[in-house]
């Protein structure tokens, strides 16, 4: 992992496209900004986790498909 | 073309079947070619078969069935990535990823994470919808609906 310091304002580029920037910190929170093309899917690490992690649980499934499909009587 | 498909072994499918995720799916980026298959008897419900990789296979399912009122509010900002110029709204398909549990009483939808397919260009992307009140896991079934 790269390690930067950065102070309040300050900024870091990813590329040509992307640029990271410290809007403020305080309470042990910092708010930053993100300037990078709209096709650049951005998430709070958390929520990127979750996700994958459910996708993942969706192919791996022990039950046939299928067969539990056919259970939705409707 | 001949693909080899997780649940229906080798299947004849055609290039319009075929939609391209450049991103591919979270968690997946190199999953990018994937066909939509419908599944008999289940309608609203399809597979989004990798064509590459037999295994990852995933079960979508048309929202409204399950979830009426349900809304995938994404900028259109991020939706350019799947749209051209002439995309209107009715090319663009929604669908949630399913998990399916042991039973369909224990089978849940993925809210949170939306995927659109363009179908005029068969373009698809997975979306994370932002500041919202939906999860990873919503039961297909509700347990209050009492029906």
């Amino acid at each position: 992992m790269l390690v930067l310091n950065r102070k309040l304002g300050e900024s870091i580029m990813l590329g040509d496209n992307i640029e990271i920037r410290i809007l403020e910190m305080a309470d042990g929170k910092v708010k930053i900004g993100i300037e990078a093309p709209r096709d650049l899917t951005i998430l709070r690490k958390e929520v990127y986790d979750q996700v994958v992690e459910e996708n993942k649980n969706a192919i791996n499934n022990q039950v046939d498909p299928l067969t539990v499909l056919r259970q939705n009587s409707k | 073309m001949r693909i080899k498909t997780k649940y229906f072994g080798e299947v004849e499918i055609t290039e319009e079947t075929i939609v391209n995720f450049p991103n591919g799916l979270l968690g997946f980026a190199e999953s990018k070619r994937f066909a939509v298959l419908e599944i008999p008897q289940s309608p609203g419900f399809k597979f989004l078969q990798d064509i590459e990789n037999t295994y990852v296979s995933f079960m979508i399912v048309s929202p409204w069935g399950f979830f009426p009122d349900y809304e995938a509010v994404i900028d259109d900002s991020e939706l350019v990535s799947i749209r051209t110029e002439n995309t209107s709204e009715s090319d663009l398909d929604v669908y949630l990823v399913v998990t399916i549990g042991n039973s369909f009483n224990e089978s849940t939808a993925n809210l949170i994470a939306p995927i659109v397919i363009n179908t005029s260009d068969r373009l698809g992307k997975q979306f994370v919808l932002h500041d919202s009140k939906y999860t990873t896991k919503h039961k297909l079934i509700s347990e209050e609906a009492g029906e």
